[in-house]
C-alpha cells in the first residue's frame, strides 16, 4: 500500500464472481468508477486548496489515471498504479501530486462514513457525492468491496450502497443490469429505442454507441413479430429494482431459442416479477436462465427428455427430470454456483456435483439416464 | 434414508405425532411449482421463515378441495392445486407428521387439519433428499384437486 510505485491496493473484491481465480472482465468498469471517484476528489480538493487558480494545472488528470498492474489472490485485490512517475515525481508536479494521497484518504474515510452511516467528512467536496452513488452499482447480490486503508472494516456491499442511496434522496439511480423486451422503437439520429418489455410496458433507452443502431435496427420490429432480446448496459433503476430508462448500452443480444420446445418457458421465467412466490420471490436473475439454457440446448441435442423448469426463490432456475426411479436436477443460483443432483428413489443413493461446464452437467444429467 | 432420529424436537402442547398410515397430507403447490404437470422438489421443502417445517393438512380433518378453497380464499394465497403424500411415505423418509391445528403453535388464520412435516433435525441436503422423494411420491399420485383431466 505504501510504496506507489509498487502499485497500491485499495480494497479488496470478495463473494460471488470474486471467489474465482483471476479479475472478471465484465467487472472492469467498477475499477473505472474507482478511478473516476478518485480523481473527482482530487480536483475538488486541488480546487478547494488553490481557489485562486480557475484551472487545473497542466497534465492533472493525466498524471492521475490508474493503471490495473496485477491482481492478488485473497478474495481478488486489484493492484493500481500511477504508471511511469519517478520517485520524486511529486515534488516535481507543482505539489498536486499530494492530492493525489489526500484524495485516497479522503474516499477511504468516506466510505467508512458510509458503512458506518456516519457523517460524511466534512473536507470532502460536495460534487462528488454522484461518484460514490455511482460507485458500486456492478455489485453483485453476496458480493463485496472491503476497504483496506482504514483501521476500522470497511465493508461495503449491495445493503449498504440502498441505505446511502436513501440517504442521499436519490428516487432512482445506476446499475449495470440487464432489461428483456422487445426493441418496437429505434431512432436512429437520437440514438434512441424503446423496449417493450414481457408485461407490455415500453421502456426508453439511449445508446452512445453509434454501431449498435445496426444491432437495434436487426431487431426492430413489432411488438407481435420483433425477436425478444436482452439489452445490457446502465439502467436507472428505482428502490424497487424496476427499470425507468436505460442510460446507455453496451450489448444488444437475441435471447429468444424459437426452435425449442423450452425456450416459451424460460422465457415465462424471465418476465417474473419479484415476489412471484406469495410476496416473496426474486426475479430470475438472466445468468441463471443463460446456464440453463446452455444446459438444455445440450441435452437436446443428445436426445434427454425435456425436464420441468422452474424459478427458485432466490432467482434461480431449476432444471429436474423426475423419471423412476432416478430423479435428477440442476440448480443454478444467481451468482452462478450450479449444483448437480440425482437421487434413486428406491435405493436412496445421491450423487452430487458442482460445475460451471455445461458439459460436465450434461453428462450427469445423462448419467441419470442410462444408469 | 429411514434411519432413527434421536434428537427430534419435543412437541408442544396440543401437537400430536401422527402414526405411519396411509392417510393423506394435502399440499398446496405454487403456479410456478408445476410444469407441464410435474412438480418441483421444492414445492416439498420448507418455506423460508417456517422453519424445517412443510405445511399440510390431514386427509382426516380436511379434503382436497376444502385445502385448496382455505388456502386461497382464507389466506388469499396462489395454488396451481392440492397434491399429496401419505403419512407412511413420510414416516418412510425418515421424517414424521404432527397435527398442530388444535396447539399453540397453530399458524393463524389456522386451515382446518393443519399438519407438519417435519424435518427439523436434518441439514440441507438431507432436507433436498426428503423433498425430492416426497415430490416423486405427489406427481406418482397426481394432482388431488381440480383433478388432473
Amino acid at each position: 500500500m505504501a510504496d506507489e510505485s509498487d502499485g497500491f491496493a485499495p480494497f479488496r473484491l470478495r463473494g460471488g464472481r470474486y471467489e474465482q481465480v483471476g479479475f472478471p472482465l465484465e467487472a472492469l468498469p467498477e475499477l473505472a468508477r474507482y478511478e473516476r471517484l478518485l480523481l473527482d476528489v482530487a480536483r475538488g480538493l486541488w480546487r478547494n486548496n488553490n481557489p485562486e487558480r480557475q484551472r487545473l494545472p497542466r497534465g492533472f488528470v493525466g498524471r492521475l489515471q490508474l493503471r490495473l498492474v496485477r491482481v492478488e489472490e485473497g478474495s481478488v485485490i486489484p493492484v493500481l498504479a500511477r504508471p511511469g512517475l519517478p520517485a520524486d515525481a511529486e515534488t516535481m508536479l507543482d505539489g498536486f501530486g499530494g492530492v493525489f494521497e489526500q484524495a485516497k484518504n479522503l474516499v477511504d474515510a468516506t466510505f467508512e462514513a458510509i458503512v458506518y452511516d456516519e457523517e460524511l467528512p466534512p473536507e470532502l467536496p460536495g460534487e462528488v457525492v454522484a461518484e460514490f452513488i455511482r460507485f458500486g452499482s456492478g455489485l453483485r447480490k453476496n458480493e463485496q468491496v472491503e476497504f483496506l486503508g482504514r483501521a476500522r472494516t470497511v465493508v461495503y456491499d449491495r445493503s449498504v450502497r440502498k441505505r446511502f442511496l436513501k440517504r442521499t434522496a436519490t428516487e432512482q439511480f445506476s446499475v449495470e443490469g440487464i432489461e428483456l423486451g422487445r426493441v418496437t422503437v429505434v431512432d436512429a439520429d437520437a440514438q434512441e429505442f424503446g423496449l417493450t418489455d414481457l408485461r407490455g410496458r415500453l421502456v426508453r433507452g439511449k445508446y452512445t454507441n453509434s454501431s449498435l443502431t445496426v444491432d437495434f435496427r436487426r431487431v426492430l420490429d413489432s411488438r407481435n413479430l420483433a425477436s425478444v432480446v436482452r439489452v445490457e448496459g446502465v439502467l436507472a433503476v428505482n428502490e424497487r429494482d424496476e427499470t425507468l430508462e436505460v442510460e446507455d448500452v453496451r450489448s444488444v443480444e437475441v435471447f429468444e431459442l424459437p426452435e425449442f420446445p423450452w425456450s416459451s418457458r424460460l422465457l415465462e421465467l424471465a418476465a417474473l416479477s419479484a415476489g412471484w412466490l406469495d410476496g416473496n420471490g426474486k426475479g430470475v436473475a438472466f445468468v441463471a436462465l443463460d446456464f440453463a439454457r446452455d444446459v438444455l440446448r445440450e441435452v437436446t441435442d443428445r436426445g434427454i427428455s425435456v425436464p420441468g423448469i422452474f424459478p427458485m426463490p432466490d432467482g434461480g432456475v431449476q432444471l429436474e427430470w423426475q423419471n423412476d426411479p432416478i430423479v435428477t436436477s440442476v440448480e443454478v443460483t444467481p451468482d452462478l454456483d450450479v449444483f448437480l443432483y440425482r437421487l434413486d428413489v428406491n435405493s436412496g443413493n445421491e450423487d452430487n456435483l458442482t460445475s460451471t461446464d455445461v458439459n460436465v452437467a450434461a453428462d450427469f444429467i445423462a448419467g441419470g439416464f442410462h444408469g | 434414508m429411514d434411519d432413527a432420529v434421536s434428537n427430534w424436537p419435543q412437541l408442544q402442547h396440543g401437537e400430536i405425532k401422527l402414526e405411519s398410515s396411509p392417510e393423506l397430507l394435502w399440499r398446496q403447490v405454487n403456479p410456478q411449482f408445476v410444469n407441464n404437470g410435474q412438480v418441483t422438489s421444492q414445492a416439498f421443502r420448507p418455506n423460508s421463515g417456517d422453519g424445517n417445517l412443510i405445511s399440510t393438512c390431514r386427509e382426516e380433518k380436511q379434503d382436497a378441495r376444502g385445502a385448496f378453497e382455505f388456502y386461497t380464499t382464507v389466506l388469499g394465497r396462489d395454488s396451481a392445486g392440492t397434491w399429496a403424500v401419505s403419512v407412511e411415505q413420510v414416516v418412510a423418509v425418515g421424517a414424521r407428521a404432527f397435527d398442530d391445528s388444535e396447539s399453540e403453535t397453530a399458524p393463524q388464520p389456522c386451515p382446518p387439519g393443519h399438519t407438519s412435516i417435519d424435518v427439523r433435525p436434518f441439514g440441507p441436503g438431507r432436507v433436498k433428499a426428503i423433498s425430492t422423494v416426497l415430490s416423486r411420491h405427489a406427481n406418482v399420485r397426481g394432482r388431488q384437486y381440480p383433478e388432473s383431466s
